[in-house]
């Protein structure tokens, strides 16, 4: 973090710390309640990190829109406590959707590098994004 | 004045600045040279959009500065489409 800048709020919440699809089970697969699992990087912290991926993806254009309102009416609408319940969710989320693009940029460079490959287009994307957000410090209205 | 329709005394009203005669018996308008001008002119400020309300609805959810220009890309759908592109499908489901 850079001199100036706010100092990361106290821990409060009971963070996931992984979240992604690939932790949400349910059995029997039709009818179960669904699970999250995984719970190795489990923590108490700020909860907008868990919701640092889906912001991540929308911001980069890969979330359609509609899609990213859906989610996050239904994680407000059961009280989610990383963004406020009604109003812009963005001073919340900003700086954890900077950090997860910034980390996928730099491991789809890594992968494509290694693999002697052009990016493709999700990982352009996700790279033009960092290109944006260097233009525009965090907190910028 | 008299109405020139039933004859009967017309009265003169003023209504936000434009003078009207209406008649006291069948309640029909007359209006003077420009006061039909007047009252279009009223209608159309009346009818221009007040400033927007802070919380007006969006198109698309608030996104961050930096974010994608939403509809610009690929002809307007964007990264996403009808197919998941092999890439974002890891993302979605992987650490």
């Amino acid at each position: 973090m850079g001199t100036g800048e706010t100092p990361a709020p106290p821990a409060r919440t009971l963070c996931h710390g992984d979240l992604h699809l690939g932790q949400l089970v349910r059995r029997p697969s039709d009818t179960g309640r669904w699970l999250l699992i995984d719970v190795d990087d489990l923590g108490v912290g700020d909860p907008a990190w868990d919701l640092a991926r889906p912001a991540a993806w929308y911001a980069c254009g890969l979330l359609p829109p509609d899609e990213w309102s859906r989610f996050l009416a239904a994680y407000r609408e059961e009280g989610g406590p990383a963004v406020p319940s009604t109003g812009d969710p963005w001073p919340a989320l900003d700086v954890p959707a900077r950090a997860l693009t910034v980390q996928t940029a730099a491991l789809a460079i890594a992968k494509s590098t290694a693999g002697a490959r052009p990016l493709d287009e999700v990982e352009q994307a996700v790279v033009d994004a960092c290109a944006r957000m260097g233009r525009i410090p965090p907190g910028s209205p | 004045m008299q109405c020139p329709k039933c004859h009967a005394p017309m009265h003169t009203y003023n209504r936000n600045g434009v003078q009207i005669e209406q008649c006291s018996g069948c309640r029909g308008i007359f209006l003077d040279y420009g006061e039909l001008e007047s009252l279009t002119r009223l209608e159309s400020q009346w009818a221009q959009p007040a400033p927007p309300p802070p919380a007006a609805p969006q198109a698309y959810p608030a996104a961050p500065a930096w974010g994608a220009p939403h509809g610009s890309h690929h002809g307007g759908h964007g990264h996403y489409g009808h197919h998941r592109h092999k890439s974002f499908g890891h993302m979605l489901f992987s650490s």
